[in-house]
């Protein structure tokens, strides 16, 4: 009897090591994969437009010494943490041992875990508070740039103003999607927003700020080589919120002074008789409402008859909720369209003027678009039925909550030959 | 000999009996005969419940125990005196006359009679919870004094609060203060002396505190009576042409003025410019934008707070020309020349404008500008892109 009760002692002991082992087995195999995962991950950020660990510029870099500092704190601690956890959960673990002794109190312990915690945060707190007032700085201004955010998109207008070049600005230039600004210069953005709160962000040049309606925020910019740095709106902002995005341009001073000087340039209207020339008159009817074009006029008589031009003017405060609509006076002299969504260089094209090194990258954006480089399709696309592309309550048939505004280019009802006319007359917008 | 429930059935079966009389002799015919019979079935169903309570002496308990007369609760005394019939009474005459006259008042009268109906139902339960009163009195106590210590706390500090505002609201502006800092002196003083003394009768600190409260509450009332003092109406800007073009005083223009901005601390925190007054000059400076400005971008509908600050005699108003515009309607030619300004501001004073320009700068048949009216040949241009 008491063999039987010995081999049956025997078998679950073979059972329970064999359990055991498996067990482990199983864990060791899920620790590599996971450890395999980070780091696939971890490479997955090489090379990625938004990534805040790649300073471009003084301010981002500021922030990047403040994190890789904070990083290592948190990192030696943590990884104590883990090892002193890791050591007591192996070492105390439960073997069938007596409950240990359970004492309570005991100073010298209690003011060292007071003590030391408080110094890590000193430490942690005097290089961050030190950062925020370097990041908050305006007195070193030397160019400033208004943004205004709206659902889905952000305008960038440049105050009259003696700094941002030799000359300074001379009268103010209107533009969206892609912020310009010069290199090596402190540049102070002025934040707000025309409807909801949205958050403007480029991560590889700053931090983020929120834009709130009726606040005036400033956010430093400063970038080291010229390039297109992306970012995209951080704070959920309704249907489109995904696809309100923006890009910083930095240009070479040189550069910057010819792109303002073409921003400034009168405007010239196309020649008659070509398709563009067309196009004007099918933008006049359709477009302008909301688009301004800067100097767009147009000709008609008056109540005695004699010939009168009169300039076009858009209204969109009188159409849209946030009562603006990008500015599209030069709108191929930039590179996106729709809240710097797409792309108004093909795919072909795109990489000469994105991937161009620092010393070719003014004269490649200085450009353009060109007829040969020109996203139509999608170009086509947003004319045509712009909704369709990007969700917004552009609906007028739905906009009587807004006092019959809208959010938003609504489907216009354009057929081709309207469509290929306005395309025509905007790429001679540069 | 009666008991309670009994009580209750026994007037249900006299008034029954009465009204099935004078049913059927008003009416008369099928109807009166109909009434008188129904209002007899009645009386008679509150005769059999009478019966039966006097049977079982109003107790939950089988007729056939013999104790149940001398031990059940209900046996053991009548109801204690109480005041919530009285509530009640006075809560239905609340709901009544405030259905005919005030809103608050029947609001008032529906509180009341639910505050009542409650009480009363908790008190006429306790009652009869045990046959020990002091016990039944505790069990009342744990049940309601949570609630109404809290809520006469509430009322009575509420009352206190609202008798002191009326009060402040009836003395004059300048002797508010001067109030104010009197009553706190003595609360203060009062408590020091308490504090001092913890050998005080409680009694003492209740009375006075009772004496204190029934005065700011008497005074409040009569001062409510009497109305609080007149208030005179400033806005602090202004969008009339024909107060924003004055020197002085304008047209229509308030006699008092608030030289302070009335904004906001998130306002005034966000300013996008400042334009000064000094020695007939005018200055402004720009969020951002070094040195002093001679023109200022504004954004296009979107807000954007001016603060003026004046150093000079005699007082200023600050103004924003937002251009002029010429429309054709029917015909008709209309140029309109909207602005802004504030009230006359004093030397040192300070008032903040927020202004929203809906159209780009270059729409307008006039340049936007900031200017003093009086101030010649200053004047700062604004852009709006």
């Amino acid at each position: 009897m008491s063999q039987h009760v010995s081999l049956e002692r025997s078998d679950q002991s073979v059972t329970t090591v064999q359990h055991m082992s498996f067990t482990r087995r199983h864990r060791l195999r899920i620790a590599a994969a996971g450890l395999v995962a980070v780091g696939f991950l971890a490479g997955c950020a090489k090379d990625a437009p938004q990534d805040t660990w790649q300073p471009a510029g003084t301010n981002a870099q500021t922030i990047q010494d403040l994190q890789w500092w904070v990083f290592a704190i948190a990192g030696v601690i943590g990884v104590i943490v883990f090892v002193v956890v890791g050591y007591s959960v192996v070492r105390f673990r439960d073997r069938g041992q007596e409950m240990p002794e359970q004492s309570h109190g005991k100073p010298s312990l209690e003011i060292g875990l007071t003590i030391l915690p408080a110094i890590i945060l000193l430490a942690v707190a005097i290089p961050t508070v030190s950062t925020i007032f370097k990041l908050a700085k305006t007195t070193d201004t030397q160019c400033v740039i208004n943004v205004t955010g709206q659902q889905w998109w952000w305008e960038y207008d440049y105050p009259v103003q003696d700094g941002c070049m030799p000359g300074g600005i001379t009268a103010p230039i209107v533009t969206s999607g892609q912020l310009v600004m010069p290199t090596e210069t402190n540049v102070l953005l002025r934040i707000t927003s025309r409807d909801v709160i949205h958050s403007y962000w480029i991560p590889r040049l700053n931090g983020k700020r929120d834009a709130v309606p009726g606040r005036m925020q400033t956010l430093r910019m400063q970038a080291n080589q010229p390039g297109i740095y992306s970012g995209q709106c951080t704070e959920f902002c309704g249907l489109s919120h995904a696809r309100m995005r923006m890009e910083a341009v930095a240009l070479y001073p040189a550069d910057f002074q010819t792109w303002v000087a073409n921003q400034l340039t009168e405007y010239v209207a196309p020649e008659a008789g070509t398709l563009a020339a067309t196009g004007e008159a099918t933008y006049i009817a359709n477009c302008a409402r909301c688009h301004q074009v800067n100097g767009l006029t147009e000709a008609g008589t008056d109540a005695d008859g004699n010939p009168t031009v009169t300039p076009v003017l858009a209204n969109p405060d009188q159409y849209l909720v946030p009562g603006a609509a990008p500015n599209l006076t030069h709108l191929m002299s930039r590179n996106t369209f729709a809240g710097a969504t797409w792309d108004l260089l093909t795919e072909a094209c795109r990489p000469t003027v994105w991937d161009a090194s620092p010393e070719d990258f003014g004269a490649l954006y200085l450009q353009g678009v060109t007829p040969k480089c020109l996203n139509e399709y999608q170009l086509r696309q947003w004319i045509r039925n712009a909704p369709a592309m990007k969700p917004m309550y552009a609906d007028p048939l739905l906009a009587g909550p807004a006092g019959g505004k809208l959010r938003g280019m609504p489907d216009l009802g354009l057929n081709d030959n309207q469509i290929n006319e306005l395309i025509a007359y905007l790429l001679e917008r540069k | 000999m009666f008991t309670t429930g009994s009580k209750l059935f026994l007037g249900g079966t006299v008034l029954s009996i009465v009204a099935a009389v004078v049913v059927g002799v008003s009416y008369g015919g099928q109807v009166g005969l109909l009434g008188a019979i129904g209002l007899a079935s009645a009386a008679l169903a509150f005769a059999v419940l009478a019966g039966v309570n006097l049977f079982v002496r109003d107790c939950n308990v089988s007729a056939m125990q013999p104790d149940a007369a001398t031990e059940c609760a209900a046996a053991q005394q009548p109801a204690g005196r109480s005041m919530w019939p009285l509530v009640s009474a006075i809560a239905l005459g609340l709901l009544v006359v405030g259905a005919e006259t005030e809103p608050a008042v029947f609001k008032v009268g529906v509180v009341l009679l639910l505050a009542a109906a409650i009480e009363w139902m908790v008190q006429g339960w306790s009652e009869r919870a045990s046959a020990d009163p002091a016990y039944n009195d505790s069990v009342r106590k744990r049940i309601l004094n949570p609630i109404e210590y809290p809520v006469l706390a509430a009322i009575g500090l509420g009352l206190i609060i609202y008798s002191f505002s009326r009060i402040m609201l009836w003395i004059d502006k300048e002797g508010g203060p001067v109030i104010f800092v009197v009553i706190g002196v003595l609360v203060i003083t009062g408590g020091a002396i308490f504090a001092a003394r913890p050998s005080v009768k409680t009694s003492v600190i209740v009375g006075v505190c009772a004496v204190a409260g029934l005065g700011i509450v008497s005074t409040g009332a009569v001062m409510a009576i009497d109305g609080q003092r007149a208030i005179t109406e400033h806005p602090s800007t202004s969008s009339d042409t024909a107060i924003c073009d004055e020197e002085g005083p304008g047209t229509g223009e308030a006699a008092e003025i608030d030289h302070r901005p009335t904004q906001t601390v998130a306002a005034r925190a966000n300013l996008v410019v400042t334009v000064s007054l000094r020695d007939g000059k005018l200055t402004a400076t720009e969020l951002g934008l070094p040195g002093d400005r001679t023109v200022v971008t504004l954004g296009r509908s979107t807000p954007s707070n001016i603060m003026f600050r004046n150093f000079d005699d005699p007082e200023r108003r600050f103004t924003v020309r937002m251009g002029a515009f010429t429309t054709t309607e029917n015909g008709v030619t209309t140029t309109t020349k909207p602005q802004d300004c504030t009230q006359l501001v004093e030397n040192g004073g300070e008032q903040m404008l927020t202004v929203e320009f809906p159209k780009p700068s270059f729409v307008s048949e006039e340049p936007y500008q900031i200017v003093v009216p009086g101030v010649e040949g200053q004047q700062i241009e604004i852009v709006v892109p």
